[in-house]
């Protein structure tokens, strides 16, 4: 309880069990590989941190806690997005990554707000009971911090950007961290969702759509890290979708089988990125991760994204998400080409070599979540006993579609590559356009405001109290701008003024004194009377 | 007890001029530690209960009905704990300093029994002379030890800063003539709220203490003051400038205005909201156009402070529930002390790059983290801390303010709340963009001139980021200790 | 009403003083030029011994005595400011007139001077405030003229003249007032006046008025302050804008509180506004350190006029009054005797005072931010007291009026602070006796503020 008289802490359930083992499956993989790559202990803390924050955001079980470790996981990453510091590119790059999530983050600031005034309660389970009115503002609050955080559309630029740090570190933050958070807590909150109606219809559309578009993005991308980047926003929509169509089963069956297949593939991409060559095993594993990615059966993705779609009812989006659905079987095959080059060859160690096995059995293998038997247990688990089975015609359809698709890409050896979507939907530049510069201007504009008008009008009252507007005339110690010499013109004025009557004329002193006696005998009539 | 801890300074200062030349640092140094011990070992007696402790009431004019009433509670604890912690920080970051080292002792010992003073005080007219003696202190401060053009900045700062203290005393002598039997006793006036059956009178009153304490915090537009002080100021000054003497606006706030004039802060309750938020923003944005490192964060005080008086105008809102309230008020408090350390640093740290570079202009650094690893580190942190980052000071504060001014649960409050929590993303905008030109990024040309923090920096710089990172991970201790008093400050807002 | 009595001893006070300057006198005639020091001694005897009576007569019930002569807290008050400033004004004119020809005439004349303003403020009859008008002035005359330079013989003659022109007036005014108030004591006139034609009246209180404005340094009567300050011998420049001001208030203060003329608020209230926005204004260009003191005390004179007016409308007005007229008036004399330790009448010349002499420049730094209003010194409770009079007597605007001009302040008192700072040039340093004065005078100012709850009780 880090406040009194509002109750709450950490706590594990189904979910956060699921979440943690997940994280520190993928961590060990991720810190096995890195230990030969020759990063300093700072590299290390941050990682740890980065996971210990991921740790509190799920298992916390009200939003103070959920926002502590949300806020530094966002800040860790901008950490270690930025770890090459020198270089001025990546440090913008975290800069955005940072500054755009937290912007999304305030949403969860404000429906921290708006649970103290509509549930009284900062507990995640009191959120679906808040009074009416509070309750929208709270998934409203919720949904946009959540989208933000899984790059989820309209922000998804940032972990474009987010790619300038090292391998290791997209393949912790695509995985097992950050990127997921959102979509856990919208799985969390998905009571939430539901209790207003119109949130839980919003969430599934903004997840099939990032799902479809991002799938168009990261066809379109030539870079393969862009690339992977691109499919994580597109895959996490899948699972966006699932908590917005109420999947959690299926939703996290995804996330886990994702958090191994995407890890895998960063970890091989860093192995090309940083070496001459490859490596048969890399190649190996990073082929079946693709895929996996791919959705071709019987691998992990397969199952699990057909548990997703089991539980979409509408057929709008259910089309979507099909189409979304082709997009990754394309894109997989895209990056699936990368493994067909030929390469020279260079050693990987057995602490890369048994992470990167390790991973790549994971990502196959973990369709196990969707056989029958196992399926209800882990619907147990996660306390989503109303999930529907996948009927048998859609994965077969799924299945077909992705081969069919990563079959055509793979002999035609080339994609379309929508042009529009190369620079990502120019998301970024939208949001420069639209809100940094403006800002910008607006922060200049303020300052000279502030420098002219404000601080001008201090002086401008001061000249109109003629004491304070004497001082700043007097010569010494101030010396500033176009008001003040104006007001120290006419302060000098009145000083002068002031110092007139002292002429030295001792008739003069006589008339003024009679003078100034006679108005006070009027003052002191009219006061009288 | 009370009474040794507040003018133990000052008799160190008295005997200062006795001591050897060499030894002054030093003991000055041995006097704000022994006063860190000594208002921890207050803190340790008072405990997390409600009321005064300490209190000592001599008769002073009792003519007039005022006195040498101090006392302590959850309110003043923690800003006198802040105050000793601050100035302890600036006596050993000054180890080093060689420029009339005995003058600047004793200046700074006198202005610790101010401060400390003025947090104790529970008299209108002894908060009001040590208010007006903390202007003069701070006057020498810049004007001897200051930079850039220190003449100029100090009169400004006294001349704004003196007349916010004449307005303040026109209200004070309001609350006192409001009062029946006429009184300046804190306690006397919390009880019975003067001026209750006169609106009017009482609406003037307020006005004259908001402005006079708003001068203080300082609250848009009032703030134009703090920029060229702090800039000038030497490193020590800007951080009790901004680490203490900021906080006694924000403290009378509480202290005075909300309590003894409670229907009047409950009316314009909206104001305040407002002033708050616009501080809030306007303090945000002005700072992110800032090229000169000390004005940006004299400019993000402004933010900083906005938060504070926000949340007080959030406990106006009667309607609301108490529980809210109490977190905005408790946020608040916490906000001060959260603050003080964090900006402390962050002054002192500027304090280090004009030491090596003679500049405080980000656009020439760059870099400074290969040639200063422990200063980068130092400042990362404390921008961070700065930022709000959860497990520091600033987040665990401003969520409490968030949560409470929305949570007041009026639509002006949830408006203006949403509104506000813009400021931290603009914020760490700000600091980002620091830490981009200074510490990150390809070297300046002045970056070969930063060479890392000594000794003393780092001994005084720790501490308040430990500080502020103990606040930030286990609040508790802080919390429960301001929880009694703010559920005082709202129930007597709310009669 | 006070018993009335025709007892001298409740003079006691006033006939040491006089008694002082008599013997003083005879003294200086068989005593050596070279001897004449000892009649200081004198005067100085008779001060402290009228101080002790004054002391000792505070603790006393009030009364009245001869029917005219007030013995209350304002007489006391009055006595004790008068008594202590002038001791303070013989300790600095004894190094500047020794082995004059005429010292022992010097020191007998400030005392009389004094012996006239403490009858004028505790007298309670017209016609005794114009014999004590006459009395405190007369001797300042001639004290503003002893250097008998060409400075100092142009001030007296402004002095005197202005003196005498509006003494005169004054005298007209109490002619009116005795007319339409069928009395001179004040307890006939308040009875008397209550009826009287407004016109007549307010032409009878501002006639009067002129004089003791005149005494007080305040608007209109203000034009020979600065004059007579830098010209007069540095030590009557002291003499003359502090001890006749402390009589000067306490008999307006008194006439205001005890014939309540009608229209006496506002018409003091505009007179203070004018004064302190007057004497803060002109203060600002000075360079000549008497002159910004003189425009500094004719500011002062303005918040001291504030509570003159609240006089019988605020309960805080006589405390404010007699407290800030004290304090005022040790203040005033500690920052004249830090001139006259240091023989310098331009700012630069005090450039590094503080290193040169840390006694003196503290003593100056605690004077002028005490005449700032600064506290702990004894002019901050005088000001707070100043201005709870001014919001109890419902002058709101008064008081703005006074604490901008407050703020106004600062800027001159700075601008004489900062130099003090700044690097010595080896000038010599300041004299002893003067120096001595103006230590004890910021001390006691800091004491009076402190202990303000004590002299307030009392």
């Amino acid at each position: 309880m880090m406040l009194p008289g509002w109750p709450g802490g950490l706590a594990v359930d189904g979910l956060s069990a699921v979440l943690l083992v997940t994280l520190a499956v993928v961590l060990a993989a991720v810190l096995a590989y890195s230990a030969r790559e020759g990063y300093g202990p700072r590299f290390f803390v941050l990682m740890l941190l980065f996971a210990a924050a991921m740790a509190v955001t799920v298992t916390a079980s009200d939003l103070l806690l959920l926002l502590m470790g949300w806020e530094v996981m966002g800040a860790m990453s901008y950490a270690l997005i930025g770890y090459a510091w020198p270089d001025a590119g990546r440090v913008r790059a975290a800069d955005t990554a940072f500054l755009t999530t937290r912007a999304a983050d305030l949403g969860l600031y404000a429906a921290a707000g708006f649970a103290v005034a509509g549930a009284h309660s900062l507990g995640l389970d009191a959120l679906a009971h808040a009074e009416a009115p509070w309750r929208d503002l709270i998934a409203a609050g919720v949904v946009v911090s959540a989208l933000g955080k899984s790059a989820q559309l309209p922000f998804s630029f940032w972990l474009s950007k987010a790619m300038a740090g090292p391998s290791p570190v997209s393949a912790l933050l695509h995985s097992a961290t950050m990127v997921v958070a959102g979509a856990y807590l919208l799985m969390r909150l998905h009571p939430l969702l539901d209790a207003t109606g119109w949130a839980s219809t919003l969430v599934s559309w903004a997840g099939a759509l990032t799902a479809l578009l991002m799938g168009a993005v990261a066809l379109a991308q030539r870079d393969l890290k862009q690339l992977l980047a691109a499919s994580t926003c597109a895959q996490i929509g899948f699972m966006v979708l699932a908590a917005g169509a109420g999947t959690v089963g299926g939703g996290t069956a995804h996330l886990v089988a994702h958090a191994a297949v995407k890890s895998l593939l960063f970890l091989c991409a860093g192995v090309w990125l940083t070496r001459d060559g490859s490596h048969r095993l890399v190649d190996v594993a990073f082929g079946a991760g693709a895929l996996a990615l791919a959705g071709v059966p019987p691998l992990s993705l397969w199952v699990t994204k057909d548990e997703v779609l089991a539980g979409v009812g509408d057929p709008a989006l259910l089309v979507v998400a099909f189409a979304a659905s082709v997009l990754s079987a394309a894109y997989a095959g895209k990056a699936l080409l990368r493994v067909l080059r030929p390469a020279g060859s260079s050693p990987v160690g057995l602490s890369q070599r048994v992470p990167l096995a390790g991973l790549a059995v994971a990502a196959c293998g973990l369709g196990v979540l969707g056989l029958p038997g196992v399926a209800g247990e882990w619907r147990r688990l996660l306390g989503a006993t109303d999930d529907v089975t996948p009927d048998v015609w859609m994965l077969v359809l799924s299945g077909v579609l992705a081969v069919v698709t990563v079959g055509a890409v793979v002999l035609a050896r080339r994609v379309p590559e929508p042009g529009w979507a190369l620079d990502w939907l120019l998301l970024e530049r939208a949001a420069t356009a639209g809100v940094v510069r403006p800002v910008f201007a607006l922060a200049r504009a303020l300052d000279r405001f502030d420098d002219r008008v404000v601080d001008g009008a201090v002086r401008g009252v001061a000249r109109a109290g003629r004491g304070t507007a004497a001082l700043a005339g007097r010569r010494v110690e101030i010396r500033v701008d176009g008001v003040v010499s104006l007001t120290a013109r006419a302060a000098r004025w009145l000083a002068a003024l002031a110092r007139r009557p002292q002429t030295g004329q001792l008739h003069l002193y006589y008339a003024q004194a009679a003078v100034v006696l006679a108005v006070l005998v009027a003052v002191a009539v009219l006061a009288a009377g | 007890m009370l009474t040794l801890v507040i003018f133990l300074p000052l008799a160190v200062a008295v005997v200062l001029p006795a001591v050897p030349r060499r030894a002054v640092p030093w003991t000055w140094t041995a006097a704000a530690l022994a006063e860190v011990a000594l208002v921890a070992a207050m803190w340790a007696v008072h405990g997390t209960g409600g009321g005064v402790s300490f209190e000592t009431d001599a008769r002073w004019i009792p003519s007039v009905r005022a006195g040498y009433h101090v006392g302590v509670d959850g309110l003043s604890l923690p800003l006198l704990a802040l105050t000793a912690v601050l100035f302890a920080a600036c006596a050993v970051y000054s180890l080093r300093q060689t420029r009339r080292v005995r003058e600047f002792a004793g200046l700074f010992l006198f202005l610790e029994t101010v401060c400390l003073g003025l947090f104790a005080a529970l008299d209108l007219l002894l908060f009001f002379v040590f208010f007006d003696l903390s202007i003069v202190g701070m006057y020498f401060v810049i004007l001897l030890w200051g930079h850039g053009d220190p003449a100029r900045s100090a009169l400004k700062f006294f001349l704004y800063t003196f007349l916010g203290s004449l307005v303040l005393l026109l209200g004070f002598i309001g609350l006192y003539l409001g009062a029946d039997p006429h009184t300046f006793d804190m306690v006397d006036l919390t009880r019975t709220p003067p001026l209750s059956g006169s609106p009017g009178l009482a609406g003037l009153t307020l006005l004259a203490v908001g402005i006079g304490l708003g001068i203080k915090t300082p609250v848009v537009p009032f703030h134009t003051w703090l920029p060229p002080a702090h800039t000038d100021a030497p490193a020590a000054g800007s951080a009790i400038l901004a680490g203490v003497m900021l906080k006694m606006g924000a403290y009378g706030l509480v202290r005075i205005a909300m309590p003894m004039l409670p229907d009047a802060w409950r009316r314009y309750a909206l104001v305040i909201l407002i002033v708050g938020l616009v501080s809030v923003l306007y303090g945000a944005l002005v700072a992110l156009a800032q090229d000169n490192v000390k004005r940006l964060v004299a400019y993000s005080s402004v933010n900083h402070m906005g938060y504070i008086v926000l949340a007080l105008g959030a406990a106006g809102y009667a309607a609301g529930g108490t529980d809210a309230r109490r977190l905005a008020v408790t946020g608040a408090v916490t906000q001060m002390v959260g603050h003080g350390l964090v900006t402390g640093a962050l002054f002192l740290l500027c304090g280090v790059l004009r030491d090596r570079a003679g500049s405080y202009d980000i656009g020439r650094f760059g870099g400074v983290a290969r040639g200063a690893p422990v200063f980068a580190g130092l400042l990362a942190v404390a921008s961070f801390a700065a930022l709000g980052l959860p497990g520091l000071s600033g987040f665990i504060a401003e969520f409490q303010i968030f949560a409470g001014t929305i949570g007041a649960g009026a639509v002006a409050t949830a408006v203006t709340g949403a509104l506000a929590v813009t400021g931290i993303l603009i914020t760490a905008a700000l600091f980002l963009r620091v830490l981009h030109k200074v510490v990150l990024g390809p070297p300046g040309e002045l970056t070969p001139l930063v060479t890392d923090v000594r000794r003393p920096e780092l001994a005084a710089l720790v501490p308040l980021l430990a500080l502020s990172l103990l606040i930030g991970v286990a609040p508790r201790a802080l919390l429960d200790t301001i929880e009694p008093l703010s559920a005082a400050v709202v129930a007597l807002v709310g009669r | 009403m006070p018993a009335m009595n025709e007892n001298p001893a409740d003079l006691a006070p006033e006939l040491c003083v006089l008694l002082a300057a008599v013997l003083g006198l005879v003294n200086g005639l068989f005593l050596p030029r070279t001897k004449q020091w000892r009649v200081a001694v004198v005067c100085a005897i008779g001060l402290v011994f009228g101080l002790a009576a004054a002391g000792v007569a505070a603790s006393r019930p009030d009364l009245m005595a001869f029917g005219s002569f007030a013995v209350d807290p304002v007489t006391h008050v009055t006595r004790i400011a008068v008594l202590g400033s002038t001791l303070l004004v013989v300790v600095l004119a004894a190094g500047e007139v020794r082995d004059h020809p005429r010292e022992s005439e010097h020191y007998a004349l400030i005392l009389l001077s004094a012996l006239g303003a403490m009858v004028l403020g505790a007298t309670s009859d017209l016609l005794v405030l114009v014999g004590a008008y006459l009395l405190a002035s007369i001797p300042a005359y001639a004290l503003a003229g002893f250097g008998k330079d060409a400075p100092g013989t142009e001030a007296a003659l402004k002095y005197y003249l202005m003196g005498a022109f509006l003494g005169v007036v004054m005298l007209a005014g109490v002619t009116l007032l005795y007319g339409v108030g069928r009395g001179t004591a004040y307890d006939t006139l308040r009875a008397g006046l209550a009826d009287a034609p407004p016109a007549a009246m307010a032409a009878g209180v501002v006639a009067l008025l002129a004089g003791l404005l005149f005494k007080a340094g305040a608007v209109p009567g203000h034009f020979w302050v600065p004059d007579v300050t830098e010209g007069a011998p540095p030590a009557i420049a002291a003499y003359v804008t502090t001890v006749p001001k402390i009589g000067a208030f306490a008999a307006l203060f008194r006439f205001g509180a005890e014939t309540a003329p009608g229209g006496w608020a506002p018409l003091v209230a505009v007179v203070a506004a004018a004064t302190m926005t007057l004497g803060n204004l002109a203060a600002f260009g000075q360079d000549n350190v008497r002159r910004l003191l003189a425009y500094s005390t004719v500011s002062q004179a303005g918040y001291l006029l504030v509570p003159v007016a609240m006089a019988g409308r605020a309960d805080l007005a006589r405390p404010a009054v007699l407290f800030y007229v004290a304090a005022y008036a040790v203040t005033n004399v500690g920052a004249f005797a830090v001139v006259l330790a240091c023989g310098r009448d331009d700012l630069a010349g005090y450039t590094g005072l503080l290193r040169r002499s840390p006694a003196a420049g503290l003593s100056l730094i605690v004077c002028l931010l005490g005449l700032v209003g600064t506290p702990p010194t004894a002019v901050f409770v005088g000001k707070v007291l100043m201005f709870g009079a001014a919001l109890e007597g419902g002058y709101a605007w008064l008081a703005a009026v006074a604490a901008v001009n407050t703020v106004a302040s600062v800027f001159y008192y700075l601008r004489w602070i900062v130099p003090l700072f700044g690097r010595s040039d080896g000038r010599p340093p300041p004299s002893r006796a003067p120096l001595a004065v103006a230590v004890a005078a910021a001390a006691v100012s800091l004491v009076l503020g402190v202990g303000s709850g004590i002299a307030l009780a009392a």
